[in-house]
């Protein structure tokens, strides 16, 4: 158990609704989640396929954790070919809509094909039906998520959907649930709105068991313990991630005005303690934190926007609380357009939920558009009247909002910063991995990051590695391939489960290994003990490497923009310094057993039964 | 006697703040300070000369344990060296919570 | 003295529903929200979430309601304690309770009220924030 052992897939273009067992051998080896779905996925699927095409295949997956009392035991991962990337997506959420769909009885969902029109999926539990969306095509995740609460009368039930963003095809549109949670990264809302399915509402009362319940309420209880007393779980309980802004900008390691600078003057203003001081009208920015399902965490920032601020001044609409700002939502709605104004911020990020888009990518294509303003590239002429200098609120705020609603120059920050570089002669600018924009954290100062960064099978992302204790001790490229591969496994292994990988600053792979191990049957395999689970995790992967491999990505895509290469970084810890990569990324190449061209060997792929 | 400019991180002043109400150690900071210190994170603080980031990080009751990160005018000071770095007068130093994941 | 109860603080709730999870074990055997005694409501986008059960109120309307005399106090911890031998599923309780904390069961076909799990209440335990005590 664990497992609900049952998926659902559903064809749009025929309309066919299946509940198919899970194959539990795949289950074996991939356990659930990111790793299992990219499993489905590959067996599924031509990795040629054009992402938005009818062929490509969404699928959402909890894993045998989701639902169940593990701490952060909510989260969900949506599979699939990202439009951003040309690469395999994937990308985790809390909330809970995952916990709702296992509770429904599926371990995933698959979705493929194309409704001739806009349509949503409502599951309660056995039953799954599809319905005409024309009511809700056009217009916003949170007006979608209310509506359909209040049409199937039910505030119980969870709803994932897609604004405006991903029905038109923003390379960076996410799937947002729960009004503010989302699957962010890579462009997955946008593959959702080509398969014309603007939302899915699930009700689920079935419950969830797991193999062996004492022995996994220990360990739930145990682990849940270790997580309360840990320093970093407290931190992000009470600041929540924002907390990292401060120390970036100490260390050097924040991009601001799109990676020109790696340090901000105004952190002060948007920093957690800005977010609790009242301002001139005694308005605080937070009103409180907020859990995603079953976590003991809380590190969700839940608050308002100062009324009399020019962004909401005439629109009481937006008065009311809201998913506040993270790090970074803060990183790319501020220091990498050069914003400190914390009302811009928070409403700039509301906009993102309200219409479905990722934040960080949004924020750094509008950073490159920015940049390309300011060398003369592009003009009002080309904005249409908009003032894109670096520190302008305004710019910030309407351009969420065009964007969102795909309007003006909105449709060509919807390209991304790649093409939108591309486009006017200056690729160089676009600051991303394989299409995808960077998170905050500069790879001149964190130089494990950078590795991960062009490694990360689903472009930059700074959420598929962990080697921020080797960065902050030493600031060149010399020992951080072996982290940085070690931890993509673990890593991988994690988003697999069904818990959320901010456990990991209290609990290893021990912790998993109880809580899985209980969780779940071992199969023929035996127990789910620490060596098998971090192989489950290499092996994951080297799948998704498999599949952008047979996607046509090859070494030349393990990359970052020559701004990180060959320009030095201007201040902080790391100044003078470039990026190691060219001498980290073959050490790491090696140390997966992949040929000099990042090719896993033919012993590699036998040794993790991958051949 | 050295005069040292602090920055503290957001994250920590909660619990600069408290150590310095609890703390003897730290007598020379008062309640009006650690207002000062939560608003801005500034702080200007006298010490022996000689004294160390370990000296400093004691002075202010924050756990050494913990893997802080400390910056002294805009370059990191590794840990190895918390107990024998000399801090000098006028300089700023940074003081940080651990990297991790946001 | 007066028995201990539930104290409930809303300003403390994350809604993170470990709560609802511990309580559904306990009572159903398996992680299932929606059968949970405890209930965690959300308002306001977000910005308030409150749990809330049965106040195991001293008149109880729901005891007085039964036809069949299924709920029955129990003097030591002043719970109102449904007898499942008793209930025929009526859902005349439901009714009475102005509050809301009886509820139907469908796959058991009777009602489903906090009991405070005999005296250790395990939402309580299961609780990260101290939003639930027992006092």
């Amino acid at each position: 158990m664990g497992w609900q052992k049952q998926i659902l897939r559903v064809n749009l273009t025929t309309g066919e609704i299946k509940k198919e067992p899970l194959i539990m051998d795949w289950a074996q080896d991939y356990l659930g989640g990111r790793g299992l779905a990219t499993k489905y996925l590959w067996e599924g699927m031509d990795p040629s396929t054009d992402p938005m095409s009818p062929d490509n295949m969404l699928i959402f997956a909890t894993g045998p954790l989701t639902g169940t009392m593990a701490a952060t035991g909510g989260r969900y991962t949506v599979v699939t070919k990202g439009p951003l990337t040309n690469a395999i997506a994937c990308s985790n959420s809390g909330g809970k809509f995952g916990a709702e769909l296992k509770f429904a009885g599926y371990d995933m969902l698959i979705l493929e094909g194309r409704s001739v029109k806009p349509v949503y999926l409502v599951i309660i539990d056995d039953k799954v039906e599809l319905k005409d969306a024309a009511d809700y095509w056009g217009t916003t995740v949170w007006h979608t998520e209310e509506t359909l609460k209040e049409v199937h009368k039910d505030p119980q039930i969870k709803v994932a959907s897609i604004g405006v963003a991903g029905e038109q095809g923003v390379k960076y549109a996410c799937i947002v649930n729960d009004l503010h949670r989302a699957a962010g990264r890579s462009g997955v809302g946008a593959v959702m709105g080509s398969k014309h399915l603007k939302a899915i509402a699930v009700r689920g009362t079935q419950g969830v068991s797991v193999d062996k319940p004492k022995v996994f309420m220990q360990a739930a209880t145990e682990t849940k313990a270790s997580l309360e007393d840990d320093g970093g779980r407290k931190s992000l309980t009470k600041y929540g991630t924002n907390a990292m802004i401060d120390t970036m900008n100490e260390f050097g390691g924040l991009p601001t005005d799109n990676f020109r600078s790696v340090q901000f003057e105004g952190t002060e203003n948007i920093n957690p303690a800005a977010m609790v001081r009242p301002n001139a009208n005694g308005h605080v920015n937070l009103i409180t934190n907020k859990a995603c399902f079953g976590c003991t965490i809380a590190c969700g920032r839940i608050a308002h926007i100062d009324q009399t601020h020019f962004s909401v001044r005439d629109r009481k609409e937006y008065w009311h609380a809201s998913g506040g700002l993270e790090y970074e939502t803060a990183y790319a709605l501020g220091p990498v357009v050069g914003i400190d104004d914390i009302d811009a911020l928070t409403f700039a990020g509301y906009l993102m939920n309200e219409h479905g888009m990722d934040p960080i990518s949004f924020g750094v294509t509008l950073a490159a558009a920015m940049e390309l303003y300011d060398l003369g590239i592009i003009d009002k002429q080309t904005t249409g009247g908009l003032d894109l200098s670096f520190g302008n609120a305004e710019a910030l705020t309407t351009c969420a909002e065009l964007t969102g609603k795909q309007e003006g120059f909105g449709v060509e920050l919807g390209l991304g910063a790649k093409l939108l570089c591309q486009k006017y002669g200056r690729p160089e600018l676009a600051m991303v991995v394989k299409g995808q924009e960077f998170a905050g954290y500069d790879s001149r100062a964190l130089q494990g990051m950078g590795l991960g960064y062009a490694t990360s099978n689903r472009g930059a992302c700074h959420l598929k590695h962990d080697v921020f204790a080797e960065d902050m001790d030493d600031q060149t490229g010399a020992g951080k391939a072996q982290p940085c591969k070690t931890s993509q496994d673990k890593i991988a292994m994690v988003d697999s489960t069904g818990a959320c990988l901010f456990t990991m600053s209290a609990w290893d792979t021990g912790e998993f290994q109880l809580l899985v191990d209980s969780a779940c049957e071992g199969g023929s395999d035996g127990t789910w003990d620490n060596e098998r689970l971090l192989l489950t995790g290499e092996r994951i992967w080297n799948l998704e490497r498999r599949f952008n491999l047979s996607a046509g990505l090859t070494r030349a895509d393990d990359t970052l923009p020559p701004r990180l290469l060959k320009e030095p970084a201007p201040s902080g810890v790391a100044e003078g310094r470039v990026s190691a990569l060219d001498t980290m990324l073959p050490e790491y190449y090696s140390l997966r057993g992949w040929t000099a061209e990042g090719v896993p060997t033919e012993s590699t792929l036998n040794r993790l039964g991958l051949s | 006697m050295i005069t040292l400019h602090l920055k503290v991180a957001s994250s920590l002043r909660d619990t600069l703040c408290e150590s310095v109400r609890e703390s003897t150690a730290a007598s020379s900071l008062d309640e009006s300070t650690a207002a000062e210190i939560m608003q801005s994170g500034r702080l200007s603080l006298q010490m022996e000369e000689g004294s160390t980031p370990s000296d400093l990080l004691n002075k202010l009751g924050l756990p050494t344990e913990q893997r802080l990160m400390i910056i002294v005018d805009g370059k990191m000071v590794a840990r190895t060296e918390y107990g024998t770095r000399e801090l000098t007068d006028g300089v700023t130093v940074s003081l940080n919570p651990p990297i991790q994941a946001g | 003295m007066n028995p201990k109860q539930l104290v409930l603080d809303a300003d403390k709730c994350t809604s993170c529903l470990q709560c609802e999870m511990a309580c559904s074990l306990e009572h159903e055997g398996l992680f299932n929200p929606a059968r949970s005694r405890i209930k965690v409501f959300e308002f306001e986008h977000g910005k308030r979430s409150i749990p809330y059960t049965c106040t195991q109120c001293e008149e109880a309307w729901c005891m007085k309601a039964c036809p069949t005399d299924a709920i029955s106090i129990n003097a030591t911890l002043g719970t109102k304690v449904v007898d499942e031998s008793k209930c025929v599923g009526c859902k005349v309780c439901t009714m009475a309770c102005p509050y809301g904390t009886i509820n139907y069961n469908s796959s058991t076909g009777k009602v489903n009220k906090c009991n405070l799990c005999d005296g250790d209440p395990q939402c309580v335990s299961a609780c990260p924030t101290g939003a639930i005590t027992f006092a």
